[in-house]
């Protein structure tokens, strides 16, 4: 079905505490060096034969990082700010002066990542209000395979379900219009193969399929 | 001779899935001879009340609880002091590997429910929590994987159920250890045994940690439709 199949690289799935490679290797994210030997600290890929030790997780929590866009709810107003649920452990407030115009608690909003600090606790900027549409979440550690090389990922999924959508990296989508069963199902094939190869291909030829 | 006709160092059936429940960040189902167990693992979350966060580490808490009906005679399921003490030494365990500096000010819950128990629960208890956990995406150095040894009827062996534990001599030492590096994060004692007996029995757990570390990484592995080695196939 597909010609231009490229071999991709050697994968393999590791738990917390296996060995990886000996000390002599540049070390990446989510890997450890005890006693001159690399092992790796969560459950996730691994590349044996990259440059860099490193080992891309299949599941976690969101860790903030300056500059992400995120989706976040309103779920407080106090009288000179708003709390905001971005999924991490703390809420962030966000003063109203920052923001345009009013929110009430329960809307979607997208907002920018300006300051984290030692204890992960976040400072948001840029809040602007999400009018309609809803919200499908999936794990936050798999954002790099939602949004592809180069927005490959995203481009494919507007193209084939027309549908608007914000991508944040705490691990939700906001979306509106277009045929967004055909994209739930888009992302539920992304989030259950994510770690397999040919993925863009595989989740390009379920869309054809479907829009036949 | 032991009454199921086990080997001295054979373990009873054990079976293990990761991710069972949809709705917790973390999950795993054991089925260790007769104890059947399911693990949730929440987190890492905001710690509350507030003055139980703490700015260097994340909190874990251990919740091992049994159900009323998984013993011979009605639980009462309110907590008592032997749950309270197994959640503790388990959770002790825990913080060995987990790498809660990674989440100040959170917490992780890992709460475990027992439907049906013989012998060796908090054991099972800690290797199907280690599976969830690191099924929930946390930070490890290591899995923990546990396993009783003791004596019964004159012999060494591993692995007690109930009725090994209720002989005449009958010694039992919950064994939980990092199968990388060895180290025991879990070693209780019930009833006496000569220093050498106890050296024997620690030797004798050598293998089935290995046996039981070998599960856990299948059940993790198998969940993303890995091989035993961990390479992924490509269909």
């Amino acid at each position: 079905m597909v010609e231009t199949k490229t071999k991709s690289p050697i994968r393999k799935i590791v738990v917390p505490g296996e060995f990886l490679a000996e000390n002599n290797r540049k070390i990446g994210a989510n890997v450890f060096k005890e006693e001159g030997k690399i092992y790796s600290s969560v459950l996730g890929v691994y590349y044996p034969e990259a440059d860099v030790i490193n080992v891309v997780p299949l599941k976690g929590h969101y860790s903030p990082r300056k500059n992400d866009i995120v989706i976040g709810i309103v779920v407080n107003e106090t009288y000179n700010a708003y709390e905001i649920d971005i999924g991490t452990s703390v809420n962030p407030y966000v003063l109203k002066e920052y923001i345009r115009g009013y929110l009430k608690i329960h809307d979607i909003v997208s907002a920018q990542v300006y300051r984290v600090d030692e204890v992960k606790e976040v400072e948001l900027r840029n809040v602007r209000l999400l009018r309609g549409g809803y919200v499908l979440t999936f794990t936050p550690v798999k954002a790099p395979r939602f949004i592809g090389k180069n927005n490959s990922m995203l481009d494919l999924l507007k193209k084939y379900t027309n549908c608007q959508m914000i991508l944040g990296m705490n691990g939700r989508i906001w979306v509106k219009d277009g045929d967004t069963e055909l994209l739930k199902k888009a992302l539920n094939l992304i989030e259950s193969s994510s770690h397999k190869p040919h993925l863009t291909t595989k989740v390009e030829e379920m869309l054809k399929g479907d829009n036949k | 001779m032991r009454p199921d006709n086990r080997k001295p160092d054979e373990l009873r059936p054990i079976k293990i899935e990761a991710g069972v429940l949809s709705r917790a960040d973390g999950s795993a189902y054991i089925e260790w001879g007769q104890n059947k167990a399911l693990v949730a693992v929440y987190g890492p979350r905001e710690a509350l009340p507030k003055h139980t966060q703490n700015p260097l580490k994340a909190n874990i808490n251990y919740y091992y609880r049994m159900a009323s009906f998984s013993v011979p005679d009605r639980k009462n399921p309110r907590p008592g002091r032997r749950e309270i003490e197994i959640s503790k030494v388990s959770q002790e365990a825990l913080e060995k590997v987990i790498l809660a500096e990674r989440f100040p000010n959170a917490r992780i819950d890992i709460y475990i429910q027992f439907f049906d128990m013989n012998a060796g629960s908090r054991v099972t208890a800690l290797t199907a929590a280690s599976v969830a956990l690191a099924n929930a995406g946390i930070p490890m150095t290591d899995l923990v994987s546990a396993v009783s040894v003791g004596k019964a009827n004159g012999e060494l062996i591993v692995d007690l159920t109930k009725e090994e534990e209720d002989a005449e001599d009958a010694v039992d030492i919950p064994l939980a250890v990092l199968p990388r590096t060895n180290e025991y994060v879990l070693l209780q004692m019930d009833g006496i045994l000569e220093k050498e007996e106890l050296d024997k029995a620690l030797d004798l757990a050598k293998k089935p940690i290995q046996e039981i570390y070998s599960l856990q990484k299948e059940a993790l592995k198998k969940a993303y439709d890995a091989n035993k080695k961990g390479d992924i196939n490509d269909k």
